[in-house]
């Protein structure tokens, strides 16, 4: 009976815990060090001062609305919260689009990408739509990571983001275009993200 | 303080407890830690739903679910005023029902130490909790699948529960489209094990006629805006998932994007198969048994170690088998094992399909204890394999992808914890007894 009761309060603990420190992990990071995946866990153990998640997020989401006209311009990024924070229109994109060997400019002007591209883009964007559109961004923001975080990911996925890492993620790169303003960079360890203001005519 | 513990163990208030400690406490870190609205898929999802209710529905091509969720969704946020909170709410609830539910879908199976032991095992799971926190498009269709099951594993079905089973499947399809495996095997089922009902197939055809009407709307609003009953597009999964990949093969299928599986099989049917196996023998059963210390996005009961949490879960199924090995049986079973293994080591990779070696003596073992094993658990144990037979044509990219299944992992692991080990620990001891006597 006792061990009965040993095992399932262990297997029940281990599950809190890692239930905890999954939870934790998503909505807070460590200040001083996030080279680890326990490095929320570590710093929360160790009376480290934990910082939110989403504070690249807000300081994005406030340095966007400080441009008066936010709602009638454009943001390409992955992700459509910024977006959807600021009221403005977004052309989803997942960085993989297009050659290998596009520049920038083909990038953002949807040069070389397939039909299928287009669609799964046209889709997701806000607002969504069926024709091909080639409207030039006002915005960009790339979030990338350093690790390859899902080891299950395909060869093809992890070769294309290894590519486009190069150019943008790095504000400093001197093979960036001149229309690209880096207005934002943050890099807590195991990633980050860039945002662009883009200087581009249709 | 011990009567107390006892009369609410007695009584049938554990489960409603339970529910309520796991509602708290998400309703907390919902309401305190998860302040802003980024998930990516819920957006998208919640912007779906406000562009079909705005009028722009032809706009809006849904590739792995279908409208229910996204409309419900956006047509709370405008009732409540706020898309975060309504998309909270859905998660909390819908978490919280399950937890709930899984209690009385194990008590249809086992007694009910057991049940509270897997609701437990619900409420502490990672996974569980949270997509009960997040604002995804997933809780909804699969609360609707438990409320199903809760009806499928009645031991005794009446033609309202035939009914209510092709209904509940019907409006967790409306949400996202995995229902329709669970249907298809609970129809398998019935076709199996209860044959001499099924002459008249009044059952079945209950189950499917409710299931029908339940997702006429969302057929004809499918096919009056898309010109197809379906929105799903399985070719776009494979060619973001398959992990074995080739230039040319990649560049076929970004071309047939939009058309069905079968040509996408036919591109190259031996690459195709090779991805086929590998999900179905590692990667889907990775994300529920964690096969390496890496993997954290898994449903195992023992999330930190790998393969441990296997060790309950068959534990669970030999007992239910209540296996006496005849030396006919033991012998079929070591011959096809090391058939199996001469197999692999020839045509197929052994990290890959180790699996195989686990999984083919315990099929042996419960094809030949079939009548031991209930029919209730008959039908989890049929719509764990179909489902996973099926959803294995993708890699599933995400562990709660397989939750759908995954009660009767918890149950079979807590029948071994409460029942299983008693038992060990007797036959120990009587061994130990039985030494010291010849000793003497």
């Amino acid at each position: 009976m006792k061990f009965k009761l040993i095992i399932i309060s262990l297997i029940l603990l281990v599950n809190v815990g890692f239930a905890f420190t999954l939870i934790l992990s998503t909505f807070y990071q460590s200040e001083s060090e996030n080279m680890s995946k326990f490095s929320t866990i570590y710093g929360f153990f160790s009376g480290d001062e934990l910082e939110s998640t989403g504070i690249d997020f807000k300081k994005i989401v406030e340095l966007l609305k400080q441009d008066k006209d936010i709602e009638t311009k454009t943001i390409m990024a992955f992700s459509p919260s910024y977006s959807f924070h600021t009221n403005s229109k977004f052309i989803f994109t997942s960085f993989n689009e297009g050659n290998k060997t596009d520049t920038v400019e083909d990038f953002i002007t949807k040069k070389n990408w397939s039909k299928m591209e287009h669609w799964l883009s046209s889709n997701n964007s806000m607002p969504p739509h069926k024709t091909i559109s080639n409207e030039i961004p006002n915005y960009l923001i790339y979030q990338f990571s350093d690790t390859v975080i899902d080891p299950a990911a395909t060869w093809y996925g992890a070769d294309q983001s290894y590519y486009i890492n190069s150019l943008i993620a790095n504000p400093e790169n001197k093979n960036l275009p001149d229309f690209l303003d880096s207005i934002y960079f943050s890099n807590t360890g195991r990633s980050g993200v860039v945002v662009y203001e883009v200087n581009l005519d249709d | 303080m011990i009567k107390t513990v006892t009369s609410i163990k007695d009584s049938n208030k554990s489960p409603i407890l339970i529910s309520l400690v796991f509602f708290f406490i998400i309703l907390y870190i919902s309401f305190f830690h998860h302040l802003d609205f980024t998930e990516p898929d819920g957006i998208f999802y919640y912007n779906a739903g406000k562009e079909i209710l705005k009028g722009n529905a032809e706009n809006v091509d849904l590739a792995g679910s279908s409208i229910a969720g996204p409309v419900f969704h956006a047509f709370l946020g405008d009732i409540l005023g706020d898309g975060f909170v309504a998309g909270k709410i859905i998660s909390l609830l819908g978490g919280t029902g399950i937890v709930f539910l899984s209690y009385y879908i194990t008590k249809n199976l086992f007694d009910k130490k057991v049940a509270l032991v897997t609701q437990l095992l619900f409420a502490v799971n990672a996974k569980i909790i949270f997509l009960s926190v997040m604002v995804l498009n997933e809780i909804s269709p699969l609360f609707f699948i438990f409320i199903s099951l809760y009806f499928a594993t009645k031991k005794q079905k009446r033609t309202r529960d035939f009914l209510l089973i092709g209904l509940f499947l019907g409006i967790s399809f409306s949400f996202r489209y995995q229902s329709i495996i669970i249907l298809l095997s609970f129809l398998i089922f019935l076709l199996i094990f209860e044959r001499k009902r099924i002459l008249k197939f009044k059952q079945s055809f209950l189950t499917f006629f409710s299931f029908l009407v339940t997702i006429s709307p969302v057929l004809v609003y499918n096919f009056i805006t898309h010109g197809k009953l379906s929105t799903s597009k399985s070719n776009m999964y494979i060619l973001d998932l398959f992990k074995f990949q080739t230039i040319e093969w990649h560049s076929k299928v970004v071309e047939i994007h939009n058309e069905g599986l079968i040509s996408a099989f036919f591109i190259d049917p031996n690459l195709f198969l090779k991805n086929y196996f590998y999900n179905l023998l590692y990667h889907n059963p990775d994300h529920l048994f964690k096969f390496s210390i890496d993997n954290f996005d898994s449903l195992s009961i023992i999330p930190i170690f790998p393969i441990l949490g296997m060790i309950p879960v068959f534990g669970g199924f030999l007992y239910i088998t209540k296996i006496r090995l005849s030396k006919f049986q033991c012998l079929v079973m070591i011959l096809s094992f090391l058939t199996l293994l001469l197999l692999i080591l020839f045509f197929g990779e052994i990290q890959y399909h180790f699996m195989l070696l686990v999984l083919l003596p315990f099929t042996i073992l419960g094809i030949s204890n079939i009548k031991k094993i209930p029919d209730n658990v008959k039908f989890l144990l049929l719509v764990t394999i179909i489902f996973m037979v099926g959803i294995s044509i993708i890699p599933v990219y995400r562990a709660y992808q397989l939750l759908p299944i995954w009660i009767i992992f918890p149950a079979l692991s807590s029948l071994f914890l409460i029942k299983g080990i008693p038992d060990i620990q007797i036959k120990i001891k009587q061994l130990i007894h039985y030494e010291d006597k010849n000793e003497i």
